[in-house]
Order: structure tokens, then C-alpha cells, then sequence
């Protein structure tokens, strides 16, 4: 069969030069082969993983989770989901795979597995997140100081004209004035976190001012 | 301030959906020595500037309320009162105004609630002198 040999380079070529990441393993987890996407994003060369388990790439804290994988890919044809795997320089990825057991002309099961990294879209997600967050605290600044904003300024005008207009006792004019001062505190705590406001008003501002910390938000040049 | 002056005092027309708010910056703005004409909502103050017979001098309308916003009214009230001169106040920063698709032009006066009795003096005298 002269023609079956320039199809198998063609497989063999299509395997190798993929971008997706693509490993075959036998029903013990060991590794037959990987393609060079896959070694790459590993920091490994494909030599350097063939006769491994595919457990040794994956990360310490999901490694004891792989006897269940091996056991459901050889109980089903397919599994797929996420895998967490560690690189030789210790970084930490997330793949989602999708791998297939089949079987050779000789008799051997085999896995075929086909991976896609995905950390950059997941660590972006988490941004994302974070950012919607911060904007949720943003609105909630927002709507709190306009809430507090309306009854302080009747605190603080009712006070300010029973003192202007003498209506308060001589007994009484040290506690009013400290009400008056309270009332002042509050206002300026307010207007401190009015500065969120600036940060759900931007899209891109992921980080929160330090007003958040109210102990250090009540200096004066806030 | 008003009351040191010789000549009668101007009329503020003052405007807030928030009662208390503005029962508390009508009398604060009547001790101080103003005439003053209060308004629950922009309607009103409309109504106000059309059947007022006398001068309105200053309209001191809150920015963010129900059916029309401040700068709106503000609009609306110069059609009727071409030399009224308007101090916008809010308990929202300037920042936070932009929400509501009102921006403060530079220099335009501006009082942030709460306000002291020196800061609504302060804040009245701004919007009377030459700009």
C-alpha cells in the first residue's frame, strides 16, 4: 500500500506541528507520546515526558484526583474537564481536555488526549470579577453618601441655627457643640468615600483608594 | 449678606425633593436676610418663576430629583427669568453628578451637602458676584 505511508507523515506532521496540546497515554496514565505544543507549554522537550505518567506534570494539590480520571476513561470512552498542571519552572496552568480511548490495530487500549490552556482567559475572568466587585462597592459608597448626606445637612443646619439664633441653654451648649463637631466627622468620613464613587465611575481603576481603611481615611487631606 | 445692605433683600427661589433639606436651607437662607420662595420639586418651581410677580434673584435648586434634573429646571427657568442667576447643590460629589449626565462647567458654583450656615453664605455670594 504505497499510498498509506505519505498519509501517516501527514498525520504524524498534522499531530506535531498543532498548536493544540496533544498526548497519548495508556490506560495506566503512562505517556506514549506528546506533541511539541504540548512539551513547550510544559517547558519540557517531548523526549522528556514520554515513558512518565502524565500525573508527575499534573499539580500536587489535584494529583490525587487522577486514579479517578484513569478510572473513568477506562470505564467510558470519553472524559473531559479541567486539569491543573505544573510546569518545569513551577507555574501553575489550567487546561481543559477533552480525551478519547481507542484502540490499536495490535489490541492496546490507548488515550488520546487533546488539551487547550486556558489560564489567560480564566486569570482574566478573575480580573473581571474583581473589577465588577470593586464597581459594586463604588455604587454602594455612592448611594450610602448621598443617603447620609441629606439628614446630615439637617443635623447639622438645625444646630447650627439654635445656636446662631441663642436658642440653646448655657448647660447645654457644650454637648450641642459637640454634636456639631460628630456631625462635621461625619461629613468629612462621607466625602472620603465619595472618593469610591471615582473608582465605579472608571472601568479600569481595579484597585480600591485607601479610604477603604476608615481609620486612615479620616486625615483632613482626604 | 442681605441684611447689611440698604437695599430690599434679593429673593432665592430654593428647590429640593427633600423636605426637611428644604425647610432647613429656607430658613437657614431667611436668617441670613434673604427673601426666600420655597419649591418640593422642579413643577413647582416652574410654576413659581411664571406667577411670581416680583424679582427672582437666585435659584437654589438641588441637582439629582424626580422628573427633571437641576441643570434642567435651571434651563427651563432662564427661559422665564433670563438674569436669574442658579447655585446648584447636591449630596452627591461632582464626581458622582456625571451619573446622572450633569456635568459642572469650571468655576460654576457649587454646594455640597451638608453645608455649614458660613458654607451656603459663601456659596450664595459666589453665585451673586460677576462670573
Amino acid at each position: 500500500m504505497p499510498r498509506v505511508q505519505p498519509s501517516l507523515q501527514r498525520y504524524r506532521e498534522l499531530v506535531e506541528q498543532s498548536r493544540g496540546l496533544i498526548c497519548i497515554h495508556d490506560l495506566a496514565g503512562v505517556l506514549l507520546s506528546v506533541n511539541r505544543a504540548a512539551a513547550d507549554r510544559l517547558g519540557y522537550a517531548p523526549e522528556d515526558l514520554v515513558g512518565r505518567s502524565l500525573a508527575d506534570v499534573l499539580a500536587p494539590a489535584v494529583r490525587h484526583l487522577f486514579p479517578q480520571y484513569l478510572d473513568r476513561i477506562q470505564r467510558g470512552a470519553t472524559d473531559e474537564g479541567l486539569m491543573l498542571v505544573v510546569t518545569h519552572d513551577g507555574d501553575e496552568r489550567i487546561w481543559t481536555y477533552s480525551n478519547v480511548r481507542g484502540r490499536e490495530a495490535g489490541g492496546a487500549d490507548y488515550v488520546l488526549g487533546h488539551a487547550h490552556d486556558i489560564t489567560d482567559i480564566k486569570r482574566s475572568d478573575a480580573r473581571a470579577g474583581e473589577a465588577e466587585a470593586l464597581r459594586s462597592v463604588g455604587r454602594l459608597a455612592l448611594a450610602t453618601a448621598h443617603e447620609i448626606n441629606n439628614p446630615l445637612t439637617v443635623i447639622m443646619a438645625s444646630l447650627q441655627l439654635m445656636v446662631t439664633r441663642g436658642q440653646v441653654p448655657e448647660e447645654a451648649a457644650p454637648y450641642v457643640q459637640r454634636a456639631i463637631k460628630s456631625a462635621e466627622q461625619i461629613r468629612d468620613t462621607v466625602r472620603n468615600m465619595s472618593r469610591i464613587t471615582r473608582l465605579e465611575l472608571s472601568r479600569q481603576a481595579p484597585q480600591l483608594p485607601a479610604v477603604l481603611d476608615l481609620t486612615k481615611s479620616s486625615s483632613p487631606q482626604a | 449678606m442681605a441684611t447689611q445692605s440698604s437695599k430690599p433683600a434679593e429673593t432665592i427661589l430654593v428647590v429640593d425633593d427633600e423636605p426637611e433639606v428644604l425647610s432647613m436651607a429656607a430658613d437657614m437662607l431667611r436668617m441670613i436676610g434673604y427673601n426666600v420662595l420655597s419649591a418640593g420639586g422642579s413643577l413647582e418651581a416652574i410654576r413659581i418663576a411664571h406667577s411670581r410677580s416680583g424679582p427672582l434673584h437666585l435659584l437654589l435648586t438641588d441637582i439629582v430629583m424626580p422628573v427633571m434634573t437641576g441643570r434642567d429646571l435651571a434651563e427651563e427657568v432662564r427661559t422665564i427669568r433670563p438674569n436669574i442667576k442658579v447655585l446648584f447643590m447636591s449630596a452627591y460629589s461632582p464626581a458622582a453628578i456625571e451619573k446622572y449626565r450633569v456635568r459642572l462647567g469650571p468655576g460654576e458654583p457649587f454646594l455640597a451637602k451638608p453645608f455649614t450656615i458660613a458654607d451656603l453664605v459663601g456659596a450664595v455670594q459666589r453665585a451673586f458676584s460677576p462670573a
